[in-house]
C-alpha cells in the first residue's frame, strides 16, 4: 500500500472513531435530533466515503497524489460537518470535485492494469456510486426551490439507500480480496453480482424519480440477487480469514432482513417509511456499515481479536435490545460496540508490524 | 483428504450463513408482529406514544343557513426518547401525516345485545362507528402550519366513516380543514398540535354529536400515536 492510501485509510479510521462515540452518545440517550446528525455524517460521508477512496485505490494498486489524497480527506471532512449545516450543498460540490479528483488519480493505474478482478470492478462501482451522492444532495439546489413531488427532490431521497448500496459494492470487494488475494479475472457469475447490483442502484434511482413502489420493490429484488450470488460465489472459502468471514455472516443477515423489509413493502405494511419499526432500520443499514464494512476493514487494517469481538457482541446487543424494546441490554451493547470499534480504529492507527504484514495482502492480482 | 475437509468447510459455511439469513427474516417477522397486535383501532400499525393529553370540543353552526359541524381538537404526545428522532419525519423535511380516528358507541333501539337502561328500563343495545380525519404532513409549511387553509384540498386532507364493516369516504362533506403542530421540549420528543374539521350536515344526525360512554379517540403523527377515551365533551351551537 502507498503512502497516500494509506493516508486515506488512517483518515477514514479517525472518522471511524468519532462516528463510534457519537453513536454511543446517541446510543446511550445522550445527544438526540439535530445533534446525532452528526454520527450519520461522520460515519456515511466520512469514514466510509474515505474507506471506499482506500479500497479501490489499494484494489487496483494505484499511487494517488499526496495532494488529491489531502484534497479528498479534506473535502469528505467538511462534507461530513458541514452536513448539518448550511453549508452542506457547498461542502457537496467540494466533495464531488475531490472524489472526481481521486479518481483521476487511480486512471495512470487503470491503465497499466486493467481491473479485471470481481473486487477491482466492485470497488470501481462502488466509487461511481459514491461519487453520485454530493450529487443528489445537490441536485435540489441547484434545480431550485420545488414541492415534495417536484422529481429532483424525490431522486435526492434515494442518497441514504444508495449509502447502501456502496457500502455492499467495497464491503463485498474487500471481503472477497480478503479471502482470496490472488484474485483471478471475472467470471460470468462476477460480472453478475456487479452487474445486478449497479442495476439495483439504478432502479432505486428510477424508483424515487418516478415514485414508483413496484421500481423500489424491484430495486430491492435486485439488490438482494446480487447479495446472494455474492454469497455462493464467496461461501466455499471462508475459512481462509476469520474476520472477512464473520463479514459475510453479518451480509448474510442483512439478506434476511431485506428481504423482510421486501416483503413489508409489497404487502403494504411498510409503504411509508415512517411505519417502519426503527430496530430494523437501524439493522439493516448498520449490519452493512458495521457487520460487512467494519468487519473486513478493520480486520485488514490488523484489529486484534478483543476490538472485533467486541464489535459483533455490540452490534448484535444493540439490535437485540432495540427489537426486544430492552433499553438497558442496547445502551450497554452502544457502549461495547463504541469500544470496540474505537480499539478497531487505535489498531489500524497504530504503525504496527501486524498492521504492515496484513495491508498488502488485501491486494488483487499482483 | 485436504480436497474432503475443504468440502466439508464449505457446506458448513453454506449451512451457516443460511441460517443466519433465515434467523434474521424470522426473528424481524416475529418482532415486528410482536408490535403490530397493538394496532387494533386503525388498520395502520401504531406505536405506542409514552403519553397523551388531548381536549376535544363540537360546535353544530347553523348561521350560514346550511347545518356544519365542527370538531376541534388540541392534543400533546410524548414521544419515547428512542423514538424522537425517527418522528423527526422523513428525508424530505415534510412533517409526518396526522390522523384523528374517533371510535364511537352510540345507542340504537332493540337489537340482540339489548340492555335495560334509564330509570324505566328502556331497551337499548349499542353499536359502533368510527370516523377518521387525516391531513397529510406534505401540506404542513415548515413552520407546522397547515398550508389550505381557505378550502378544503381533497389532495392534503380527507375523511372516512366505518360503519360495520364498510367504510365510506366522507371527504367531500368536509368544509374546512384547519391544524397547526409544533414541537416543544429540548429533546423533540414532545409534539403539540391544534386541529379542527367542519363537516357539512350529511342530513342524518351527525355521529361526532354521538360522542359518549365507551367512545375513543386515537391520535397519531406519523405512525406514533395514543388513544384515549372519550370523557368530557364540549358542545356549543
Amino acid at each position: 500500500m502507498d503512502g497516500s492510501t494509506r493516508l486515506v485509510l488512517r483518515a477514514s479510521l479517525v472518522l471511524l472513531a468519532l462516528t463510534a462515540v457519537s453513536g454511543a452518545l446517541h446510543g446511550v440517550g445522550l445527544i438526540h435530533s439535530t445533534e446525532d446528525g452528526l454520527h450519520g455524517a461522520f460515519g456515511i460521508v466520512g469514514w466510509l466515503g474515505l474507506a471506499v477512496l482506500a479500497v479501490v485505490a489499494h484494489l487496483v494498486a494505484a499511487t494517488p497524489p499526496r495532494p488529491l489524497a489531502w484534497a479528498a480527506i479534506g473535502a469528505l471532512c467538511l462534507y461530513a460537518v458541514a452536513t448539518p449545516t448550511g453549508l452542506r450543498a457547498a461542502a457537496a460540490a467540494a466533495t464531488f470535485v475531490a472524489i472526481v479528483g481521486f479518481a483521476a488519480g487511480l486512471v495512470p493505474a487503470l491503465r497499466s492494469e486493467p481491473p479485471v478482478t470481481v473486487p477491482h470492478l466492485g470497488a470501481l462501482a462502488a466509487l461511481v456510486v459514491l461519487a453520485t451522492l454530493p450529487l443528489l444532495d445537490l441536485l435540489p439546489e441547484v434545480t431550485g426551490i420545488g414541492g415534495a413531488d417536484w422529481v429532483p427532490f424525490r431522486v435526492a431521497g434515494a442518497r441514504s439507500p444508495s449509502i447502501v448500496t456502496v457500502a455492499v459494492l467495497a464491503g463485498t470487494a474487500l471481503v472477497e480480496s480478503l479471502l482470496a488475494p490472488t484474485g483471478r479475472p471475472a467470471g460470468t457469475w462476477g460480472l453478475a453480482q456487479v452487474l445486478v447490483l449497479v442495476v439495483g442502484w439504478l432502479t432505486l434511482l428510477a424508483g424515487t424519480a418516478a415514485d414508483s413502489l413496484d421500481l423500489l420493490v424491484a430495486s430491492v429484488l435486485f439488490h438482494a440477487v446480487g447479495v446472494v450470488v455474492f454469497l455462493v460465489r464467496i461461501v466455499p472459502g471462508l475459512a481462509g480469514d476469520r474476520w472477512a468471514a464473520v463479514a459475510v455472516v453479518w451480509l448474510a443477515a442483512h439478506l434476511g432482513l431485506l428481504g423482510h423489509l421486501a416483503l413489508g413493502v409489497a404487502d403494504g405494511r411498510y409503504l411509508e417509511l415512517a411505519v417502519v419499526p426503527g430496530w430494523l432500520l437501524f439493522a439493516v443499514d448498520h449490519v452493512v456499515f458495521v457487520g460487512l464494512v467494519g468487519n473486513a476493514m478493520l480486520g485488514w487494517a490488523g484489529a486484534g481479536t478483543v476490538a472485533l469481538s467486541a464489535v459483533n457482541t455490540g452490534l448484535a446487543g444493540v439490535t437485540i435490545g432495540l427489537a426486544a424494546g430492552v433499553t438497558g441490554v442496547s445502551r450497554a451493547a452502544a457502549v461495547v460496540l463504541a469500544v470496540g470499534l474505537v480499539l478497531g480504529a487505535a489498531a489500524g492507527l497504530a504503525p504496527s508490524q501486524r498492521a504492515e504484514r496484513r495491508w498488502p495482502a488485501a491486494r488483487g492480482p499482483s | 483428504m485436504v480436497a474432503m475437509r475443504m468440502s466439508r468447510s464449505a457446506v458448513l459455511s453454506l449451512v451457516v450463513v443460511v441460517a443466519v439469513a433465515l434467523a434474521a427474516f424470522a426473528s424481524a417477522s416475529f418482532a415486528v408482529q410482536g408490535v403490530t397486535t397493538t394496532g387494533d383501532v386503525l388498520t395502520d400499525d401504531i406505536k405506542p406514544v409514552e403519553s397523551l393529553r388531548m381536549s376535544g370540543a363540537v360546535k353544530v353552526d347553523d348561521r350560514r343557513g346550511d347545518r356544519t359541524y365542527k370538531m376541534s381538537f388540541q392534543a400533546t404526545l410524548r414521544m419515547h426518547r428512542n423514538d424522537a428522532p425517527i418522528a423527526q419525519g422523513d428525508d424530505t423535511g415534510n412533517w409526518p401525516d396526522v390522523v384523528i380516528h374517533q371510535s364511537i358507541r352510540y345507542p340504537v333501539p332493540g337489537g340482540d345485545q339489548v340492555e335495560f337502561v334509564g330509570p324505566v328500563g328502556l331497551p337499548f343495545d349499542s353499536e359502533e362507528l368510527a370516523l377518521r380525519i387525516g391531513l397529510l404532513g406534505a401540506c404542513f409549511d415548515a413552520d407546522g402550519r397547515f398550508v389550505p387553509d381557505t378550502q378544503v384540498d381533497a389532495r392534503c386532507s380527507g375523511a372516512s366513516l366505518t360503519l360495520g364493516d364498510e367504510t365510506f369516504d366522507v371527504g367531500d362533506l368536509l368544509t374546512a380543514v384547519d391544524g397547526r403542530v409544533w414541537r416543544t421540549g429540548r429533546d423533540g420528543a414532545t409534539v403539540k398540535m391544534k386541529l379542527s374539521a367542519a363537516f357539512a350536515d350529511p342530513g342524518y344526525p351527525f355521529p361526532i354529536t354521538s360522542l359518549g360512554d365507551g367512545s375513543t379517540i386515537t391520535v397519531m403523527f406519523g405512525p406514533f400515536g395514543g388513544t384515549t377515551e372519550v370523557g368530557r365533551v364540549s358542545f356549543s351551537g
